[in-house]
């Protein structure tokens, strides 16, 4: 079943007085203004920038109001968009999603809730509190002629959740449109023409990630190779970094590994500028210097960087110590080696 | 997690969500002020080297709740250029959260 046809049907079961238009397919430039133009107020609840920034960019060329709301592991924002809605270039118009975040992450930091994880009840917060917004926005007569929405656009406010924080909530002031977005100011050339041809494409504007292969085949052992090794025990004492974030690592992982986190991994292992060797907060004082040196992440790119990061330090000693990947990281370790292994 | 403590005479807490939360496994940093805007990601830089390109480059910035920008290399947009931190203000560094 679709998860379109699933969540009509709960939403069904909380409310059948309710019309709902299911769509099958996913919101292209397309189709972007079919879908949407037949409704007064959209909310967005999509979980990647190629998304965000399309139902924004179509919300200003239909001129709706968006409610767009997002959450991932504790944090959550919200915000009422292009409110009230007015022409590109007018400054009685509420700003875009573009006004807040021109340029999207880079796309090797998006993380979908699937991978970073995400607390039921901050999703729940977070929809919850857009609903509401939804439902004020339908109250005060959006669509309508005589609507009681402002036609100055109120002072917008970015909504932060953090659920880990002493502050749960933030209000955030924000201003009118930006006198320079792509979108919504007087400056944008996007029409819904444009739109449609294709010219913008949101995956290209958002980046690809591409799969790393920076490592030749003799830098890097399959997971069912470095079971032997462990099982083996022939090597003596070697080191195996996994380099996820703790969040993953702390789930599971393999017996013996030590987790030092992609993104902490440069801080903490700063090279020195007199020439020394580097100094490594997180390598144990009992490993001998030629213990080999095994690297894992989730699927094998990060662990890629890692060893090249570790044999440009100097590490490897001109070869006299093994530095190498687990080729497919996790991923494969689950595959080839232990089943009931979660990944994440 | 405890309330974040009132920064030390003549410095300002930066404050980290979401994402750069994640990156720099921190809440906040205190950093010295008075601080020009323009030099408030080279300084961040120099804590965190990586979280420029990273994490600052798509963010979002306030100064005690409002809304800042914050120049850039391309030189869009310089409208708040002359703003300079001072000592007890509050900065947060709010990357987007897109997932849903």
């Amino acid at each position: 079943m679709k998860k379109v046809h699933s969540l009509i049907q709960y939403c069904q079961g909380l409310n059948p007085e309710v019309k709902y238009v299911g769509y099958d397919e996913h919101l292209t430039p397309q189709n972007a203004e079919d879908v949407v133009n037949a409704y007064d107020v959209v909310l967005d609840c999509t979980d990647h920038p190629t998304s965000r920034y399309l139902i924004s960019d179509i919300c200003v060329l239909l001129g709706k109001p968006l409610v767009s709301a997002s959450a991932l592991r504790t944090d959550g924002q919200l915000i009422v968009l292009n409110n009230p809605p007015a022409a590109q270039g007018s400054t009685d118009g509420g700003l875009c999603y573009r006004c807040v975040f021109p340029k999207p992450p880079p796309a090797d930091s998006v993380v979908s809730c699937g991978e970073g994880g995400i607390l039921g009840p901050v999703v729940g917060v977070m929809g919850v509190l857009q609903a509401l917004e939804a439902i004020k926005l339908i109250a005060a007569g959006i669509g309508r002629e005589n609507s009681s929405i402002p036609k100055e656009p109120v002072t917008p406010s970015l909504l932060l959740f953090s659920a880990n924080s002493s502050t749960p909530f933030r209000s955030i002031r924000m201003r009118g449109r930006r006198s320079n977005c792509f979108a919504c100011s007087a400056s944008s050339t996007l029409t819904l023409k444009e739109l449609k041809a294709g010219s913008l494409d949101y995956v290209q504007f958002c980046g690809v990630t591409q799969p790393i292969n920076i490592l030749q085949p003799d830098e890097r052992i399959s997971a069912t190779y470095y079971k032997s090794i462990l099982a083996s025990g022939t090597e003596g004492r070697s080191l195996l970094l996994d380099v996820r974030e703790k969040e993953h690592f702390d789930v599971a992982q393999i017996p013996g590994a030590i987790n030092i986190p992609f993104s902490t991994f440069q801080t903490k292992s700063r090279s020195t500028s007199n020439g020394d060797a580097p100094r490594l907060e997180w390598l144990p004082e009992d490993v001998a210097s030629d213990a080999s040196i095994y690297v894992v992440c989730r699927v094998g790119n990060d662990s890629q960087l890692v060893t090249k990061k570790l044999k440009d330090m100097g590490l490897d000693r001109h070869g006299e110590r093994f530095i190498g990947d687990i080729k497919g990281g996790m991923k494969a370790w689950k595959l080839e080696v232990d089943q009931t292994m979660p990944f994440t | 997690m405890g309330a974040i403590p009132k920064p030390p005479q003549g410095q300002f807490n930066v404050l980290y969500f979401a994402s750069a939360n994640s990156f720099t496994s921190k809440e906040y940093d205190t950093l010295p002020a008075p601080l020009p805007i323009s030099q408030l990601f080279d300084a961040l830089e120099e804590k965190h080297s990586g979280i420029k390109d990273k994490i600052l480059s798509s963010c979002l910035v306030t100064v005690n709740l409002n809304y800042v920008n914050v120049p850039n290399d391309d030189g869009e947009d310089a409208s708040d250029s002359s703003v300079v931190i001072q000592a007890g203000d509050e900065v947060a560094i709010i990357p987007p959260v897109s997932s849903g």
